[in-house]
């Protein structure tokens, strides 16, 4: 019975030689997989995508490459999306 | 001057991969600058200036891929896999990191060429400002700042505030991602932090490689 894991990385290269069970591929510089200093929107968009990977990934080996652009994507916006879209879901479910 | 003194690596990127430019032979470095001075006219003649970036990531690419093949090539027979078995919502999750985290107090990774396969642990409870970094092989400056880039423990601690996610790990982990050895990590230090995550009763696991 194992733990079942999910890695955020930025060197692909290396993922798909090594194959871990669940990669989440993002465009940064080394040393800041979830982005930038002081970019708490972007660090909480790459948590985000690296939990739903351990909920949807179904096969092992998964390697997702996340579309951010480095610097230059609106956070912020995004993250506004996700919780519009949770809310549509939940009013659907009443 | 030497052409390789051209590609000098700008100090704003010290650990960039596209600095391994200057490693190719004198052929491929003029087709990379004749390609780049063509790109970046043409980014500017048409305002995407987002295939200027694409064009230095597919040289990244080309940099990265020989690199890749001298780590270790099949760690294991077949790939490892446990599915989830609760919602995120209702887990514990522990948070990893490869990037030299450790705590105030804690004796620093080594940085040495023969690299460090311990790890630290990490307490939940630990203030933002006891955190410290050192790594041998990438700028640290980016989690110095701020551990999020490396570590999002406050947005993790968010997300269990809205209910998106369970609790997390009371001791989460830290290596410091320099390993040249990775057979020492996988034989020793690696079982014995799965093992720890295994007793802690951990749910899920996240990790941040650097």
């Amino acid at each position: 019975m194992g733990i079942p894991s999910v890695q955020v990385m930025m060197f692909k290269e290396l993922a798909e030689r090594t194959k871990p069970p669940r990669t989440l591929h993002v465009r940064f510089p080394f040393g800041r997989p979830f982005g930038e200093p002081g970019n708490q929107d972007a660090h909480r968009v790459i948590l985000q995508d690296a939990l739903r990977m351990l909920e949807t990934a179904s096969s092992p080996g998964a390697i997702v490459s996340a579309p951010y652009l480095w610097r230059r994507e609106d956070y912020a916006s995004i993250l506004k999306e996700r919780a519009a879209v949770k809310v549509g879901a939940e009013h659907r479910l009443r | 001057m030497e052409i390789k003194e051209l590609l000098n690596n700008p100090n704003t990127a010290p650990f960039s991969r596209i600095k391994y430019v200057r490693e190719l032979s004198e052929e491929e470095i003029v087709q990379f600058l004749n390609g780049l001075f063509l790109q970046t006219v043409e980014s500017k003649d048409s305002g995407d200036w987002e295939a200027l970036s694409s064009y230095l990531e597919q040289w990244e690419a080309k940099l990265m891929l020989p690199r890749a093949q001298r780590y270790i090539a099949k760690p294991y027979e077949s790939i490892p896999w446990a599915s989830l078995r609760k919602p995120i919502g209702e887990s514990r999750v522990a948070l990893l990191t490869t990037g030299g985290l450790y705590v105030e107090g804690q004796p620093p990774f080594n940085v040495g060429p023969e690299g460090d396969i311990s790890f630290r642990e990490i307490p939940i409870d630990t203030p933002l400002q006891d955190f410290r970094v050192i790594h041998r092989a990438y700028d640290t400056s980016g989690p110095k700042e701020d551990v999020g880039c490396i570590y999002p423990i406050q947005q993790l601690k968010q997300m269990v505030r809205e209910g998106l996610v369970g609790e997390i790990a009371p001791m989460n982990f830290a290596f410091m991602g320099y390993i040249p050895k990775p057979e020492e990590l996988m034989r020793e230090t690696a079982p014995q932090v799965a093992q720890l995550l295994k007793e802690a009763h951990v749910d899920a696991v996240v990790i941040g490689s650097t």
